[in-house]
């Protein structure tokens, strides 16, 4: 493989190559991860450093769907936005590693659990509002056109009618898809312009950097739409893997992400995360079951893609969970 | 055949010993991150072997006597294709299509009673959600997400 990485650069004009302590990474879930180190000249600069190979998985292996060369661009475009390790090289049709792959610089900063574990969560609550402040204010018109946009003026119908799709879909009927697309219909918040969503906002996808800035990675999801999706999306993959960093102070939280963004208070506050929590998570469901569904027609193999669709279960009951909180809260209960 | 010990026996003989003996000898990495997704899952399975049939056929007859007497054109259409499909066989894959029947009318009741905003109907069909959602849980056990940071 380090051969076939350094044919990669060299097909990008660079020179003198050469790729060195390459690796597999643990904890690309959704792709293949591989850490190397390189040297090369390129535009008349030396330059040497550790990059990430980022790949597609074998055809019928992969838990969702997506494209490395949208994801490239994405990166290129938001770069200077955003704290994201840069994109660097891209082999958009795995001519020269073999699969579809994009190199990024490798970024030292921890992964966000480990820090906490050793830091606590010290002021990440608040880092975490100016991480979304950043990514949502990302102008609308620096986003790529590769970025997969909304269709119509109703945004928010577009993401609850995806719960419906979903369903509609799947290998099997699934009316706890129904009953939250009729819930989320039934409670819309008020609108917001429209930016970029990264939907798969998760620790899972942040580092912690020597600042104490959170850092976000994989953007393979991000698409522009209504990016309170990704504040619920957080708070729901918090309570399947805590710490819930919103919820530490959710006024406090929401406070910091208003002065970033713009929006009023009506357009952003804690019962509005909440209802994104469910709302926010359909882009990810969806691939899931689809990879699922696969697996069922006989399309797809992979116990990850049969644990990943497992994992759904607990959505539901979480899902449910909220949308009785958000209930009693709107009706002056607890 | 032999029906002890029974499947669920068997699953959970296989979680234990890919937990106690196969993953020791791994250490760590990606290999051992998938056994224990594995052994998570063939756990999960034993539950559900253990219940499946059950559960699905207890929640499609509890669906067919809500939805009794709906006369929303596609809910009732829906429960009239259920009521249709054979129902005396208790292999799984019928067991699963007839789930699958009662799911779909459930799905288009659940669509109706949103639509007309008739919450006394929405809350009626969520408990059948909710047991659902119980038996869920039941499977799931207590969730441990791993593989991911």
């Amino acid at each position: 493989m380090p051969a076939r990485v350094a044919a990669l650069l060299e097909a990008r004009g660079a020179r003198n190559v050469e790729v060195t302590h390459y690796g597999e990474m643990i904890g690309g879930y959704s792709r293949l991860m591989a850490r190397f180190d390189a040297s090369f000249e390129l535009d008349g600069a030396a330059e040497s450093g550790t990059f990430v190979l980022r790949g597609d998985p074998p055809p019928g292996q992969a838990i969702i769907e997506t494209d490395r060369t949208q994801e490239f661009e994405l990166i290129s475009a938001i770069a200077s936005h955003v704290n994201t390790p840069p994109a660097r090289f891209l082999d958009a049709d795995g001519e020269h590693v073999g699969t579809p792959a994009l190199v990024l610089e490798f970024s030292p900063a921890q992964s966000t659990l480990p820090w906490i574990e050793a830091n606590g969560t010290a002021d990440l609550p608040v880092r975490l509002a100016e991480l979304a402040g950043a990514l949502h204010t990302v102008p609308v018109d620096a986003i790529p056109a590769s970025t997969p946009r909304p269709t119509t003026d109703d945004v928010l119908g577009e993401q609850i009618d995806k719960w419906r799709r979903t369903a509609d879909g799947h290998v099997e009927a699934l009316p706890i898809f129904h009953y939250m697309a009729g819930w989320l219909d039934a409670h819309r918040p008020l609108p917001v312009p429209l930016g970029l969503v990264h939907n798969d906002f998760s620790s899972a996808n942040m580092l912690v950097d020597e600042n104490g800035d959170l850092v976000i990675v994989d953007l393979e999801l991000a698409t522009v739409g209504d990016p309170r999706q990704d504040l619920g999306y957080f708070k729901a993959y918090a309570q399947a893997v805590p710490p819930d960093l919103i919820d530490a102070d959710p006024e406090g939280f929401c406070a910091r992400y208003r002065e970033l963004t713009g929006y009023d208070e009506g357009q952003l506050n804690p019962a509005v995360v909440a209802y994104f929590s469910v709302a926010g998570v359909i882009d990810v469901v969806s691939q899931l079951m689809a990879s699922g569904a696969a697996l069922a027609r006989g399309e797809a193999s992979g116990s990850l893609i049969a644990y990943n669709s497992d994992n759904i279960l607990f959505g539901h009951a979480a899902w449910m969970a909220a949308t009785e909180a958000l209930e009693a809260a709107l009706d002056g209960g607890t | 055949m032999l029906s002890q010990p029974r499947t669920d026996q068997v699953l959970d003989a296989i979680a234990a010993d890919l937990r106690n003996t196969i993953a020791p000898a791994l250490g760590e990495g990606a290999a051992a991150v998938t056994l224990e997704q594995i052994a998570q899952l063939v756990e999960r399975l034993a539950r559900r072997a253990a219940h499946e049939i059950g559960w699905m056929h207890e929640e499609t007859a509890a669906i067919d006597e809500a939805l009794d007497g709906d006369t929303e054109p596609t809910t009732a259409a829906a429960l009239d294709e259920l009521r249709s499909a054979p129902a005396d066989s208790l292999h799984l894959a019928d067991v699963a299509r007839r789930y699958h029947l009662a799911s779909a009318a459930l799905s288009r009741a659940i669509e109706a009673a949103f639509a007309a905003a008739d919450t006394e109907r929405v809350a009626a069909l969520k408990s059948l959600l909710g047991q659902r959602i119980a038996n869920e849980q039941e499977i799931l056990g207590q969730l441990d997400l791993v593989g991911r940071g």
